[in-house]
């Protein structure tokens, strides 16, 4: 018996040995005046070698820096738990970090993050759309420099509408209409009207925001982390996400089951006249041998009646790791990332569309992009989600009283007054 | 006399498994009470007593009452059938007739089989790409809590079933 302790703490002694000598590996590989920092990244779209060249591009204008890029896994649910179990432990031996826009407040009331005031200049301030600034500002402090944006937008069949003799729609009233339109017209059974984000996931947050934004409703009151009112707007918003479905019948049953990948995949395949959807669908709706190719149109997300177009605010930040033993050097990386000839590459090669305002007037980008002119004002006026450390939890919230919604298993009054009760629950936290 | 020191015995000798039971079955069950008083957040270092809060907001919340439901229903359809089918086919299955023992084992197999293993081998019918019962209802979520548990009942009535047979022919 004691031999066999013996034994297994000697086997945990030389386990732990070998894990803290793999965590320095990469800094014992190189010589003493080289520093290397640990970057962690999601999977960027597109071709892989565009992050690998900027990254030597950048160790050849800092000999003395070397970049050890990791990617993670491609789920984000993943990478946010990578996340937690390293930069909670504190051995996670990470420096840099992409984090998805709605991770930053919690990484840095956890204190997994430094904040970057001192480093965010005016200058950079002035060129990086203001939206994407706000988002990664909590408790004064900001946290993350955003790296590439999204928010949702509208994609149309630009041949359709013109059989029709139709424009694209404004308002949701309109596509409503135009999508009844075509569908009776083109009497297609694969043809579908108008397809969006039903799942239960991040991604029905996103959407349905988008709808309650244009109707000038709130999930969050003026203050920004306590329920708003289940007002009127708030509520005819989601009823008419249900009535898609269920009374206009312009979107099929298993929207309510259907992410960014089965959007992307139907519209592309050439099975829908209307899609939401995020810029990144646009490059592989107009790649070579696409179905669609030439046919698609992008513009804003329609808004009901008299109010302002409101589309979600996506994307990723860098930030750097507390535990960071090379902070300076994370900072110059960061630098070289955000700056915008970096951007520009990453355009160009990746899709990714950038977090500086300059970049949507670049002559080389407008003539490869040709729809950049209609997303940079898009972008401009994205909002960010509730910009809380408890945004997991009020996410998880929405998620479910909007499923139980769009399923018809309760109606949105009964769903917004359930989620408000609970996410101001959650928001006690914030004083605790 | 004989009787007092054999009972003392006899409670001497379930002392070990009652510690056990008490280490990994009751100080889980009060953990996760006396967790449920607390609101917590750990890496944010929040950590406070908020006594019956949780439960006052459950009450409140449509969803815990739709789930509170579902169990409910779970429970008694499925415990229902498994009693019936059971005491039925362990009538039958104590009689005796040509090829009962094979019979036995084939009914056992379900038994021996892990429930996780079960569940798992019940998942694709159920689950919304092979989607063999919920289809009809439109959308796949839409198809609602309690069909899903009707879905559950009657994966779970096989093994249980099975399950009940040795209590029942065994006695």
């Amino acid at each position: 018996m004691r031999t066999r302790a013996a034994l297994t703490a000697a086997v945990i002694f030389v386990a732990s040995l070998q894990l803290s000598c793999s965590s320095d590996r990469p800094s014992a590989s190189n010589n003493s005046d080289t520093t290397t920092i640990v970057f962690r990244h999601g999977k960027v779209s597109g071709d892989p070698r565009t992050l690998q060249d900027l990254i030597r591009r950048f160790e050849a204008e800092n000999p003395t820096i070397h970049v050890h890029s990791e990617p993670l896994p491609s789920s984000t649910d993943q990478q946010h738990q990578i996340y937690a179990i390293n930069l909670e432990g504190g051995s996670g031996g990470i420096d840099v970090l992409a984090m998805d826009v709605i991770w930053i407040a919690e990484f840095g009331r956890a204190g997994w993050i430094h904040p970057l005031d001192d480093l965010v200049t005016s200058e950079l301030r002035a060129d990086i759309f203001p939206n994407a600034i706000q988002a990664a500002t909590y408790r004064g402090h900001v946290w993350a420099v955003p790296w590439y944006l999204d928010a949702g937008v509208l994609y149309y069949r630009k041949d359709l509408l013109e059989k029709y003799r139709r424009v694209p729609p404004s308002t949701w009233h309109e596509l409503v209409e135009t999508a009844r339109l075509v569908l009776d017209g083109e009497r297609n059974p694969r043809l579908q009207g108008f397809i969006w984000q039903g799942r239960q996931y991040e991604g029905l947050v996103c959407n349905v925001l988008e709808f309650i934004w244009g109707n000038g409703g709130e999930i969050l009151g003026p203050d920004g982390w306590s329920p708003g009112p289940a007002t009127s707007a708030t509520v005819e918003a989601l009823a008419f996400m249900r009535d898609l479905i269920r009374l206009y019948r312009v979107s099929p049953g298993f929207v309510t089951t259907a992410d960014e990948e089965t959007s992307r995949h139907l519209f592309g395949n050439g099975q829908a006249i209307f899609t939401r959807n995020w810029p990144y669908a646009w490059t592989i709706f107009e790649r070579e041998g696409s179905p669609v190719r030439g046919k698609v149109g992008v513009r804003a997300l329609p808004i009901f009646d008299g109010h302002r177009p409101s589309s979600t605010l996506g994307g990723w930040h860098l930030g750097i790791a507390r535990e960071s033993r090379h902070p300076e050097e994370a900072w110059r990386f960061i630098e070289f990332l955000t700056s915008a000839e970096a951007q520009k590459t990453m355009a160009l090669r990746a899709g990714l569309h950038p977090a500086r305002r300059a970049l949507y007037e670049d002559p080389d980008l407008l003539a490869a992009q040709p729809h950049l002119p209609e997303l940079g004002p898009i972008l401009a006026a994205a909002r960010p989600r509730p910009v809380t450390p408890f945004y997991p939890m009020v996410s998880q919230v929405l998620q479910s009283e909007f499923s139980a919604v769009l399923a018809g298993l309760r109606d949105p009054e009964t769903a917004l007054r359930s989620a408000h009760l609970q996410i101001q629950h959650v928001m006690r936290l914030e004083s605790l | 006399m004989r009787d007092r020191s054999e009972i003392r015995t006899g409670y001497a000798l379930l002392l070990p498994a009652l510690a056990v039971m008490s280490l990994v079955a009751l100080y889980p069950i009060l953990g996760s009470f006396w967790l449920s008083l607390r609101h917590r957040v750990l890496p944010f270092g929040i950590d406070s007593f908020i006594g019956l809060d949780h439960f006052k907001l459950l009450v409140q919340t449509p969803r815990f009452w739709n789930s509170l439901g579902v169990t409910c229903y779970f429970a008694v359809v499925s415990v229902t059938l498994e009693v019936a089918l059971g005491v039925g086919i362990a009538l039958l299955l104590a009689r005796k007739f040509r090829g009962v023992g094979w019979i036995r084992a084939v009914i056992l197999l379900p038994w021996a089989i892990p429930t996780a293993v079960t569940a798992k081998s019940w998942l694709p019918s159920w689950s919304g790409s092979t989607l063999v019962a919920t289809s009809q209802a439109g959308s796949q979520t839409g198809g609602g809590d309690a069909e899903v548990a009707v879905g559950v009942a009657r994966g779970s009535s096989s093994p249980g079933t099975a399950a009940s047979i040795p209590n029942s022919t065994g006695g």
